[in-house]
């Protein structure tokens, strides 16, 4: 299927789509059941293992570390079921056993960690944020509207106080990407936020690509990208330069080509179309989110994902549920809408579904698709949390909003098999908190990153 | 920006000898700039070039002329491996590899500043501010303009962090804008963000790359001024050029890593700020370091001002950590910094914990490997340029100064020196007044003492004299006859009298005063042998004094008597001579009170006869043509009966000179006859004829011989003779040290070692007030009691050591230990040299070492009542000082060097090993 081909298909989709729900959508809303609740996001034809990327680069697996078992009053696994007095036990990285004290028994050899009635869930992850930057002034290069050859991951140090300010709000993943300055600003970084070198803290590189619409990367040249019309044009135009030299590989790849000649600048691009990684959009009103949608997602076929989602552009949530393209909403937590002056959650709008979006979801368990994110630092990642609950004070179901930075967004960025649930073989990333996460009065008591405690609260210094 | 000249300059490197002559460096310590150190050595320097290096002198050395630098310290010439000599101008353009910083180095500017900071070799930064602003060079701060150019291109520079994200959009008009060919927009240019930099940088040495292959000449984006020549950059991916990178963050740090690596390039990190971060990244990669750092209080402070500043900054803390990578280090001073002021940036590393041997060579040796010039500077071996530095003492200490640098040979700079400032450092300072001083430091400024202390820094530009030995006061000998062996005729010393001009007499140039000089006794307490019981005057002297001014302590210092025996009559010469001096006294007191009230006279007039030829005042001059000036003689003449008393002056030049008296005097049947004393040639007469007021006489018996015409000029009979006015009393030198003990201005040394005597010298000190010290009171060592309450101080000689019945006693000692103020004497002419000798030989037999010091220093010299001048080593005395190679006492110690008067007068520390 050549570019003109895509776009056709895109177009005719989306229209049907669009029709579908813009006409009474609350009785069209068909009541969920469970299976429906599982968000389907839109990962494409991605590897099905980590050894088939040809492009990305994963990082280290079970990086070394002592062997642990932590004891906490209440477990949160987020893939199960409330563990009460539940036992953690963790090893070179690992997790290793997950269940209730009176079931798992602590092998010899594992130091106990008596985290007494602290909760114990997995370390939080963050889609948005520019963390290990100390100057904005690093991430924006905004010469060219679209680099695809730029990148995060030469610029990450471990000992950056965003980094020590991140275990202190739990968070232990997080996607660094670049800034907001140009339309297509690089390749962001997934990276824990400890590690003993930004090597062995490697989660993905590529994490996603960055791109970035409307608002920021605005320019004032008056050249071509400077507005909305011409920043897609040029997305279009480039990732179409970026979709034949995907194509000049797989037809070397599959012996019906020449080789093709190394290009720094479209590398890169190729891994998208790969479906090795997503693109992750800054996109935060209603017409560019609809633009991602149809131009990424539909016309491009890219596995996408928004992030920084805010303003109104929740209203759009039936269309991004339908097209598999999942959301990451913050760091502004509310919206005021202009014509009628209400007032909405937006988080609890993706959630509901705003008011082209459906408004049912089954109690306890809540839908995947949403996540939250903190733009640190901007907003200080240890402030996550805060985001989440101001989520649920705005209609936020509770246990959503603990998926929300956990689990989702690690299904969001293809990532869920390492982190953001609690399950024997994934990355042994936990933290300790007082009590409840998503309460404001809860804090941090300890994190742990690949199996090592990196962070333990100073009773006399709050954070660190 | 096209093809610049490095090639041309590099060709000259070749032709850099510049001093033809061959000569000999004699140096104290001298730092080779690798880490290690000679105690002392020799460098021979031949065409420009080092030939010889080590502590043996080079083979045939004896030939070639001598630079004697041994009380010196030599290093290898500074390197400051990273300055703005080139200025310091970015272009517009974010890449521009073909630009060469030597091209805008000024070679007719001198570097003074540089070289009295013993700075030779600098490198020149092309700008700091672009991506790749181009190439570095390293040049000599002195020489002939090309030969001054080590390496016209040394690495290639690139910048990343923040510095190179600023550079402006370029404009680039075509010559006449048309619509086939409008204006454009002013480009911007990558980076603008440290996100790009990698990227840009992969990008142009792709672009290079491509450029060769494709066999073009110049490459670049833009119009034709923004094309350049890319070869640097294929250097750079041949290995041939390191890479030097700029970069100050960690992040930066392993981006600079990663392009290096990516680049197959030898790399040079430039102000690392946060070295720290990735130490280990930059040990594996093998990576050097330049650091700038800040030397000038009251500047930018290292540390930070604002604690939420997030850039970095090079702080002492990064050359702490740069200098635990042990990889080649630079340091260099900041932009703003004084290259002059590289040594004390290093000592300040060392103060934040850089190893010292390792900052010495961050500015020599490793600089030089930074700079990739370590086959010509930076080390002193034989091959290597001729470029030291000659320091005042140790490198990274705060009081050195640079005294003289030397470029390929060649003298470049020498500080002009303050010669009246002397600083002494030795390992162990005794003062003699107080506890020993170890490490310290004697400032001595205008022939005086200025400071003496442990934490004494050495002011700029002082001349250091340094020994790891002692320093102690410089000897003082309180009873000797040094400098009298010529006076006594046939070598025989005089036997002492009162009325001995001790201090007139002495040749400053006396053999026996330089051999007491040259083992440490600066000052001598010097009189006739003692005799009879009014023994000789006593004249403090110095035994090194350069000049006459210098000579003389104390003229009248004491006065010396004997006092033996039990005879009760003992004392009657002393106090006869008591009695006398008091009446002399009495007319001075007379006189100058009469002086002071203003009396013109105190004796009626006496009228003279009107016959009476003779008597008055008379002035006439001698008529010798064979002198070149005349002499005038006054005549002070009162008649009686035949004889003529009265006083002869003569006045040279205008000026008269003390009167004498006359001696015999007639005057019968006309004629005058004369006899008198010239103080220059003995009697003369003066005889001739006398008539009208006329004197027509001629003078013999001298040298001044010739007629002498006089006239009479006043018939009063003269104040002097008996006449009317004030009358000054005469000088009686018999007398004047007697006057000066009663007026309590000097001492009276009185021999007496029997109890008995003791007690009766002492008591007729008590009665007269007179200030007295025993000599040789061996009697006072049993008995110590007899010396009185206030403990009177004894002067002894050599053989204090007695054996009493089989005993062996050491008055000195025994005169010690019960608080008697000792001091040991030669009682010696030409042996006046071994009085340390005596010293260490009652240290030997038990006396304290101390003890042994303050008992020839600062007792006599307090004995003696000169300690204002000399003995001990305090602030406002004058600077006399030994210089030992070890303990003064101990008898293998040598004398390295005597002070005197503030001048180094003696100096061994050429002979034997140091």
């Amino acid at each position: 299927m050549n570019a003109s081909a895509h776009h056709r298909a895109a177009g005719v989709a989306l229209t049907a789509l669009l029709a579908a729900a813009s006409s009474a959508q609350l009785e069209l809303s068909p009541r969920p059941d469970q299976a429906a609740l599982s968000m389907q996001i839109y990962y494409g034809h991605r590897p099905r293992t980590e050894a088939e990327h040809k492009v990305a680069v994963w990082g280290p697996l079970k990086v070394p570390s002592p062997a642990y078992a932590f004891r906490a009053a209440r477990v949160l696994p987020i893939d199960g079921p409330p563990i009460e007095n539940g036992v953690v036990l963790s090893k070179d990285g690992d997790l290793v056993a997950v269940g209730k004290a009176t079931e798992v028994t602590i092998p010899d050899g594992y130091e106990v960690v008596d985290c007494g009635d602290a909760w114990l869930l997995p370390g939080f992850i963050d889609l948005h944020n520019h963390i290990s930057s100390p100057g904005q002034g690093d991430i924006n290069d905004t010469v060219h509207a679209t680099n695809p050859e730029f990148r995060t991951v030469d610029l990450i140090t471990m000992d950056h106080r965003a980094m020590r300010m991140a275990l202190a709000g739990g968070v232990t993943s997080a996607l660094y990407i670049p800034g907001s300055g140009s339309n297509m600003g690089g390749f962001g970084t997934l990276t824990k936020t400890a590690g003993r070198s930004p090597e062995e803290a490697l989660i993905r590189f590529p994490g996603s690509l960055k791109i970035a619409q409307a608002g920021n990367p605005e320019r004032g040249s008056g050249d071509l990208g400077a507005g909305v019309i011409g920043m897609n044009q040029g997305l279009r135009f480039t990732l179409e330069r970026g979709r034949e030299y995907y194509e000049a590989w797989e037809a070397f790849d599959q012996g019906k080509g020449p080789k093709p000649e190394y290009r720094a600048d479209l590398h890169y691009l190729r891994g998208l179309f790969r479906h090795e990684y997503p693109i992750s959009v800054h996109t935060q009103m209603y017409q560019v989110v609809l633009e991602t949608i149809r131009e990424l997602r539909l016309e491009f076929g890219l596995w996408t994902f928004v992030d920084h989602g805010t303003f109104d552009a929740y209203r759009l949530s039936n269309v991004a549920k339908a097209t598999g393209v999942p959301i990451a909403a913050g760091p502004r937590a509310y919206y005021f809408h202009p014509d009628d002056a209400t007032f909405v959650g937006v988080a609890a709008g993706w959630y509901a579904g705003g008011v082209h979006g459906w408004r049912s979801p089954v109690e306890g368990v809540g839908r995947d698709g949403i996540a939250i994110n903190t733009d640190s630092p901007v907003v200080p990642q240890e402030q996550l949390q805060l985001q989440a609950a101001m989520g649920v004070r705005l209609g936020l179901p509770d246990e959503v909003a603990i998926r929300a930075v956990t689990i989702n967004p690690a299904r969001m960025a293809g990532i869920d098999h390492r982190v953001g649930s609690l399950l024997a073989g994934k990355d042994a990333d936990l933290v300790a908190w007082s009590g409840d996460p998503i309460d404001p009065r809860s804090h941090v008591r300890m994190t742990v990153v690949n199996g090592r405690i990196v962070y333990r609260r100073n009773p006399d210094r709050p954070l660190f | 920006m096209k093809r610049t000249l490095p090639a041309l300059l590099a060709a000259a490197l070749a032709t850099a000898a510049l001093a033809q002559d061959a000569y000999v460096v004699r140096c104290g310590r001298i730092h080779l700039g690798d880490g290690r150190s000679l105690a002392s050595g020799y460098l021979l320097v031949r065409n420009g070039r080092l030939e010889h290096v080590g502590e043996a002198a080079p083979t045939g050395a004896d030939a070639l002329p001598v630079v004697d630098l041994r009380d010196k310290v030599v290093v290898p010439g500074l390197i400051a491996a990273d300055t703005d000599l080139a200025g310091n101008a970015d272009s517009d353009y974010q890449v521009t590899p073909d630009v060469v910083a030597v091209d805008a180095f000024d070679f007719s500017r001198e570097q003074q500043r540089a070289l009295a900071g013993g700075v030779t070799t600098v490198y020149l930064s092309p700008g700091r501010n672009r991506l790749v602003p181009g190439q570095g060079s390293v040049v000599k701060t002195f020489g002939e303009d090309d030969a001054r150019v080590l390496r016209s291109t040394c690495c290639l520079r690139v910048t990343l962090g923040e510095p190179s994200t600023k550079a402006p959009p370029l404009f680039e008009p075509g010559a006449a804008p048309t619509a086939d060919d409008p204006l454009r927009p002013a480009r911007r240019q990558l980076p603008t963000a440290r996100i790009s930099q990698l990227a840009e940088l992969r990008r142009v040495f792709r672009e290079a790359q491509v450029a060769a292959q494709q066999g073009l000449d110049d490459v670049g984006p833009g119009a034709d001024e923004n094309q350049y020549d890319p070869a640097a950059l294929l250097r750079v991916l041949r290995g041939e050029l390191p890479v030097r990178a700029a970069a100050g963050r960690g992040d930066d740090i392993r981006r600079a890593l990663q392009l290096a690596g990516a680049l197959g390039a030898r790399l040079v990190l430039e102000d690392p700020a946060e070295v720290d971060k990735v130490a280990a990244l930059v040990a594996r990669a093998g990576a050097m370091v330049s650091l700038r750092l800040p030397v000038r209080p009251g500047r930018t402070n290292p540390g930070g001002e604002n604690r939420l500043d997030e850039t970095p900054r090079v702080t002492l803390d990064a050359a702490v950590a740069a200098a635990r990578l042990e990889l080649p280090l630079a340091l260099s001073p900041s932009h703003d910094d004084d290259l002059q002021d590289l040594l004390l940036l290093a000592a300040l590393t060392v103060r934040a914990g850089v190893p010292a041997p390792l900052a010495l060579r961050a500015i020599t040796g490793d600089a030089a490997k930074v700079l990739g010039v370590a086959d010509r500077v930076g080390v002193l071996a034989p091959g290597r340029d001729a470029d030291f530095v000659v320091l005042s003492g140790d490198p990274l200490a705060t009081g050195t100064v640079v005294e003289k640098t030397y470029v390929q040979g060649e003298l470049a700079f020498a500080r002009a020196g303050r010669a009246d400032l002397l600083a002494i450092r030795a390992a162990r300072v005794l003062t003699a007044d107080g506890p020993p001083l170890h490490d310290a430091v004697v400032l001595v400024e205008h022939g005086k003492i200025k400071a003496v202390g442990q934490n004494l820094s050495i002011p700029f530009g002082a001349r250091v004299l340094e020994t790891r030995g002692v320093v102690v006061p410089g000897f003082v000998d309180a009873y000797c006859h040094a400098g009298l062996s010529a006076v006594g005729g046939d070598g025989q010393i005089p036997r002492g009298a009162a009325d001995q001009m001790v201090a007139n007499v002495v040749a400053r140039d006396d053999p026996t005063l330089r051999a007491a000089l040259a083992a440490g006794v600066t000052t001598v307490v010097v009189s006739g042998k003692d005799g009879t019981a009014v023994s000789g005057r006593a004249a403090a002297l110095k035994t090194g004094a350069r000049d006459a001014g210098g000579l003389v302590v104390k003229p009248v210092a004491a006065q010396r008597f004997v006092v033996e025996g039990v005879d009760p009559d003992a004392l009657d010469a002393l106090d006869s001579l008591v009695e006398r001096t008091q009446r002399y006294i009495e007319s001075w007191q007379k006189y100058e009170k009469a002086l002071a009230e203003g009396k013109e006279v105190e004796i009626p007039l006496e009228k003279p006869s009107e016959e009476d030829p003779i008597t008055g005042v008379w002035e006439g001059d001698l008529q010798n043509p064979q002198l070149p000036f005349t002499i005038g003689f006054n005549l002070n003449l009162k008649l009686s009966g035949e004889a003529v008393a009265g006083q002869v002056a003569i006045v040279m030049r205008g000026q008269e000179r003390p009167p004498t008296d006359i001696e015999r005097g007639t005057f019968k049947d006309g004629k005058l006859s004369l006899s008198f004393a010239l103080g220059m040639g003995g009697s003369v007469t003066l005889e001739g004829s006398v008539a009208d007021d006329t004197l027509d006489a001629t003078l013999r018996g001298g040298f001044l011989n010739g007629p002498v015409k006089a006239k009479r000029v006043s018939k009063d009979v003269p104040a002097d003779l008996g006449g009317g006015g004030l009358r000054k009393p005469r000088i009686d030198e018999s007398l004047e040290p007697m006057r000066a003990l009663l007026e309590g201005k000097a001492v009276a040394v009185v021999r007496a070692g029997k109890a008995p005597a003791i007690a009766r010298v002492l008591e007729w000190a008590k009665t007269n007030k007179v200030r007295t010290v025993l000599h040789d009171a061996v009697d006072a060592a049993r008995t110590p009691a007899i010396l009185g309450e206030e403990k009177a101080g004894v002067l002894l000689d050599p053989d204090f050591v007695k054996n009493e019945d089989g005993v062996e006693v050491n008055v000195a000692k025994q005169l010690d230990d019960a608080g008697v103020q000792v001091a040991i004497v030669s009682a010696a002419t030409a042996g006046a040299r071994f009085l340390p000798v005596h010293a260490a030989y009652a240290v030997h037999h038990g006396l304290d070492a101390d003890a042994a010091l303050r008992a020839v220093t600062l007792h006599p010299a307090t004995l003696l009542g000169i300690a204002d001048r000399v003995g001990s080593l305090t602030p406002g005395k004058d600077a006399d000082l030994v210089l030992f190679s070890g303990d003064p006492f101990e008898l293998q110690s040598r004398v390295e060097a005597v002070v005197c008067n503030g001048e180094i007068v003696v100096d061994n520390r050429s002979r034997g090993p140091r």
